[in-house]
């Protein structure tokens, strides 16, 4: 039977356990990456909710007062 | 309402018919076989076989030709509204499962009957070990067919069907493999025929294909669904 | 605030749970930090080195616990899989998906720390005469197909019948590979389990017991975590179909992973 030197046998456990410990964070790095993205994108249907929203009253607005700005009218309106 | 039976015959004798008509799996089977046993030849360099290379060597080409004609099994069904029909028709789906299985049956067993005398005639110095072999193919035959025909019936509603076949097949078929190679290895032994360890062998090749068999009847309807 | 009436929570019916999902995720997570610390401190600070194998053998606590975990998380992926065709409930699906997909990432460090583990004892970063570590292989690479399966299929209900079919015939599939591949190795090497004095000593047994527990939570942990994101995911996009009206679903999930979806 082949026998590791004594250090070879700790190189190998230590080894053996840090591959385990790196897979596990890189398997938590890449969940978090997948609920970052979902967190991102329901940002952005927050955001398009929002502005869909504030959009019919924005072309009423636009209608009464064409020189009024683009921005300072939505942002109230979806208060 | 048709019985079992009936539909079971009707079905198996369509796919034989149409096989001995078009002639479309078993030619390319039995020339593909025999093609391999040239590259073996030549691969390991021996002219003469015995042991476990013997057994090695029969069974994967065995493995390999079977799965070209697995492929097609359930192509034309679902080419020419198979499928549709026998959803259609009042019969028990489990007897197209049945039916598949036994027309798989019938083919390996007709590729052997020609592949394995070759095999005899290129690489055998003595015969004596062909008449228990046969054991071996009919256990193997049985668990490759119910695996290759549920496999089969998978795959063929998928994309690159061709290649899921062998994807998902080689590693089921591994403890088949591992059986039929070392209870034919004994067979082909040098020094004739070696009963030792045959029959468990062989028990491992039925205990394997009757757990296939129940896990094919209690699924197959599930694939047929739509 | 014009959002918060849009009431989704009661029309899609696990969006309610979903909390109570999170906060046994905690305590899970909790849980599965302290049982693999205070596994690895066992193993390197308390129990005593095997009388054959010496420090090598500290492997066997990583790399047992993996490989049975992996195992039984296969096999669960199975009744689940029969769970679904019976019931019909795509819950089930996913659940067979995610035991299978934890599995086979365990599967990937079982197979390394195999190897590791057959370099330190026998000098080869692979032995086949290790009949465990073989069949391991095999039902790894089966169950790697299950990947291009699913993808392969594109009509969801099929996938997921399929997939189903699949995990049942894979799941019936692993006990009798090992005992095929351990009757075709007729050299039988001494084991942990069955050393020459006959069993585990207590000391080595307490400490498998505790990593054993330890990676079977990691295990739960990442399943219930990979459960809440495609939880989410389904609701995401189950929100864009409603704003857009499109029926586009989105792109979160992947098309390959079964999301969680309700009606």
């Amino acid at each position: 039977m082949f026998d590791a030197t004594p250090s070879d046998a700790v190189g190998y456990v230590f080894s053996a356990y840090l591959f385990f410990l790196l897979m596990v964070l890189v398997y938590i790095s890449i969940l978090g990456a997948k609920f970052q993205r979902i967190n991102r994108e329901l940002g952005e249907l927050i955001e398009e909710l929002e502005a869909e929203n504030a959009e019919p009253d924005a072309v009423v607005e636009a209608g009464v007062a064409v020189d009024s700005g683009s921005n300072a009218p939505r942002k109230e309106s979806s208060v | 309402m048709t019985s079992s039976r009936e539909a079971f015959m009707a079905l198996l004798g369509k796919d034989l018919r149409t096989e001995l008509r078009t002639m479309r799996s078993l030619p390319a089977m039995v020339l593909f076989a025999v093609t391999t046993f040239i590259i073996f030849r030549y691969g390991l360099d021996r002219t003469t076989l015995s042991g476990s290379l013997a057994g090695g060597v029969l069974w994967t080409t065995l493995l390999f030709a079977g799965i070209l004609g697995i492929n097609r099994i359930f192509v034309s069904e679902l080419e020419e509204g198979g499928f549709d029909a026998i959803r259609l028709a009042p019969v028990d789906r489990t007897v197209l499962f049945t039916s598949k299985v036994a027309a798989l049956f019938i083919y390996l067993a007709v590729l052997q009957l020609i592949v394995v005398p070759v095999f005899a005639v290129f690489f055998l110095p003595d015969w004596s070990a062909l008449g228990p072999l046969v054991a071996v193919l009919i256990g193997a035959n049985l668990g490759f067919s119910v695996l290759g025909t549920l496999i089969s019936s998978m795959a063929v509603n998928s994309r690159a069907r061709d290649l899921l076949v062998p994807l998902l097949l080689l590693p089921l078929v591994v403890p088949l493999m591992i059986a039929a190679t070392a209870a034919s290895a004994g067979l082909f032994d040098a020094a004739g025929p070696d009963y030792d360890g045959f029959g468990t062998w062989l028990l491992v090749v039925g205990l394997y294909d009757g757990i296939f068999l129940l896990v094919g009847y209690a699924v197959f309807d599930f694939l047929l669904e739509d | 605030m014009p959002y918060s009436t849009f009431s989704w929570k009661t029309e899609t019916g696990p969006g309610s749970r979903f909390n109570m999902t999170g906060r046994g995720l905690k305590t899970l997570s909790i849980a599965t930090v302290l049982f693999l610390m205070a596994g690895f401190a066992l193993v390197f600070l308390w129990v005593p080195m095997d009388a054959d194998q010496g420090f090598k053998q500290k492997i066997f606590y990583l790399h047992v616990p993996l490989a049975i975990v992996a195992l039984l998380g296969f096999i669960a992926g199975g009744v689940e899989g029969y769970r679904h065709l019976r019931t019909g409930d795509r819950r089930h699906d996913a659940n067979s998906y995610v035991f299978i997909h934890i599995s086979v990432t365990f599967g990937v460090a079982v197979l390394v720390t195999g190897a590791i583990w057959a370099k330190a004892s026998w000098g080869y970063w692979w032995v086949w005469d290790e009949p465990t570590l073989v069949s391991f292989l095999i039902v790894f690479l089966l169950y790697c197909t299950y990947y291009p399966f699913r993808y392969a299929i594109e009509d969801r209900d099929r996938q997921a019948r399929y997939a189903s079919v699949f995990a049942i015939t894979a799941g019936a599939f692993v006990p009798l590979n090992f005992m095929a591949v351990r009757m075709a190795e007729s050299v039988i090497h001494p084991r942990v389990f069955a050393t020459s004095e006959g069993g585990l000593p207590d000391s080595m047994l307490l400490t498998f017991l505790v990593c054993f527990v330890g990676i079977g939570l990691l295990w739960i942990t990442l399943v219930k975590t990979e459960m809440v994101g495609k939880k989410v995911s389904g609701q995401v996009s189950y929100l864009r179909r409603r704003l857009h009206d499109d029926g586009s679903g989105g792109s979160v999930g992947g098309r390959i992973a079964p999301s969680v979806e309700a009606k």
